[in-house]
């Protein structure tokens, strides 16, 4: 079974993420790929397919889709229900779209992104060594409006899977973020430096995939620019306006503010769904226990999905 | 060599040192580029950061793996990709800031394309957008601030001047640097092999051409 699904409302910023760009950093393109790929993967994991199938992002508010041929969908993440043509479905399982139906996704209640899967993904080429849409450019994919369609890959339909209670952790807007010092780090006085690890910060309205604002004690590094240098998902920057901000999947790959932090990669899904408003605390670890951090998370969720990369 | 050691960064999947030298910082970011040990190389103004996979390689391992890399680089040495020819047309619609940048330089407005062919560039790094070049002139060039006001818009291909740095502007977007002119080439293309048309290291020469040839070259 293949056929089409159509955007009939793609809400607030609606994409195709996948596996991330690879290895394009030194040509300053970053991988972007899903905010927080745990997700992605778990409804992946409904439908049957690989933890890193493209699927679809949404953000915040709810989504409709149309099918025109049958298809196992399953949606995870900040989102926790929707319908299909009026008949309320659940997230965290598989679910049957008839052909012609469509299929609503409700607006989230705390967290920022959905992912949708469709069992045997979309028709979609790889690009760059990825299947993801890098949005500041347009390059992969472009952000999904009404009357946007993709084609559905043909594929048999899957067992009806629900996630095991023990893997749905629930996505709440008061996170602790583990990181290790940034480069940088030694530009804030020790005052500073204490209240960036102790006092939690508030994630303000500027929040997107390419990072969100933080507020809280104010963070004036000294001095207050680098030569521009290297910055990856999850690194912590301290611009003089005194508001830290924190790097998502589609920051560019250099900065030129003073880098205080990075947060570890076992963390870095979360960033991924804090939403303006949401509290957030930083806990310094050594890259040894970061290590560490990784490797239970791995171990934890390759139980249910042995191929998931972070 | 370098000493990487004392100055070197490490996080919990990238590490990165200061390298001062241009020619050495390049030399390393190719040669780094080749490696499987690192999933991506990131040249920076001075330094060069390098990420690698933790299921791969613990941190402690990862900084001795890079370090031991690094030192078989010594400085001095030139750059040996070839010279890419930029063609920029300097029309007054695509350098709205041809007046205020030949004011900072000193010259007359009309003498920018013949100044800015005969400085020597090179790709000190990419970063911003995929594909955006910083070219930095080898001559001593006073420099220019930033717009107090970015723009909103700044079009693909303008060619955006901060003095002895030049920047090349692959996509649509919001930027801040005093433009003097646009490229008809594409600078950045995904489905191209290699995407991005200029690399670090890469040595350009500046070329004007009128209005008539580049809307000729964007056709």
């Amino acid at each position: 079974m293949s056929g089409q699904m159509h955007i009939l409302d793609g809400g607030l910023q609606t994409s195709v993420q996948g596996k991330p760009m690879a290895g394009q950093r030194h040509i300053a393109l970053p991988g972007a790929g899903p905010a927080d790929p745990i997700s992605l993967a778990l409804a992946n994991w409904c439908v049957g397919n690989a933890p890193d199938m493209a699927g679809l992002e949404i953000t915040l508010s709810a989504v409709s889709l149309h099918f025109d041929h049958p298809a196992t969908i399953a949606f995870c993440g900040a989102a926790t229900s929707g319908d299909i043509d009026g008949t309320p479905i659940e997230a965290g399982q598989s679910h049957v779209v008839p052909a012609g139906a469509a299929l609503r996704v409700h607006g989230a209640r705390s967290g920022v992104r959905s992912y949708i899967a469709v069992a045997g993904g979309f028709g979609l080429p790889e690009m760059l060594g990825g299947t993801s849409a890098y949005l500041p450019a347009a390059v992969g994919g472009h952000i999904l409006r009404a009357g946007d369609s993709l084609p559905l890959r043909a594929s048999a339909l899957p067992d009806q899977r629900t996630v095991p209670h023990p893997y749905r952790a629930p996505i709440t807007d008061e996170v602790a973020l583990h990181c290790v010092a940034g480069p940088e780090l030694d530009r804030l006085d020790q005052g500073q430096r204490r209240a960036f690890f102790s006092e939690a910060f508030i994630i303000g309205q500027r929040a997107n995939r390419i990072g969100c604002e933080l507020s809280g004690p104010a963070l004036h590094a000294s001095p207050g620019d680098i030569a521009s240098a290297a910055v990856f998902p999850g690194t912590v920057q301290a611009p003089p306006s005194g508001n830290p901000f924190l790097l998502g999947v589609d920051a560019q790959t250099t900065g030129g503010y003073p880098r205080i932090a990075q947060i570890i990669r076992a963390d870095r899904p979360s960033i991924g769904q804090l939403r303006p408003g949401s509290r957030v605390r930083f806990i310094e670890v050594t890259p040894a226990r970061a290590h560490e951090l990784l490797r239970r998370k791995l171990l934890l969720w390759r139980s249910l999905m042995p191929q998931l990369t972070l | 060599m370098t000493d990487a050691s004392k100055d070197t960064y490490l996080a919990d999947d990238w590490i990165s040192t200061p390298i001062a030298d241009r020619a050495m910082r390049l030399a390393a970011a190719d040669a780094l580029c080749r490696h499987s040990d690192w999933t991506e190389v990131v040249a920076g103004l001075d330094s060069l950061a390098v990420q690698f996979d933790p299921e791969r390689t613990d941190p402690a391992t990862a900084r001795l793996l890079f370090q031991r890399q690094l030192g078989g680089f010594e400085s001095g040495s030139e750059a040996t990709a070839k010279t890419v020819t930029i063609p920029v047309c300097y029309d007054e619609d695509f350098g709205p800031d041809l007046n205020h940048v030949a004011d900072r330089l000193k010259i007359d407005a009309d003498d920018i394309p013949a100044w800015h062919a005969a400085q020597r560039w090179t790709v000190d790094m990419l970063g911003f957008q995929p594909g955006f070049a910083y070219c930095r002139a080898d001559g001593d060039v006073p420099d220019i601030a930033r717009l107090d006001q970015p723009r909103q818009t700044v079009p693909a291909g303008s060619v955006g001047l901060l003095g002895g740095l030049c920047g090349l502007y692959p996509f649509e977007g919001p930027g801040g640097w005093p433009l003097i002119g646009r490229t008809p080439l594409q600078l950045f293309d995904p489905v191209r092999e290699p995407a991005s048309l200029l690399a670090a290291g890469t040595p350009i020469r500046f070329e004007a051409i009128d209005r008539a040839r580049f809307e000729e070259l964007t056709a």
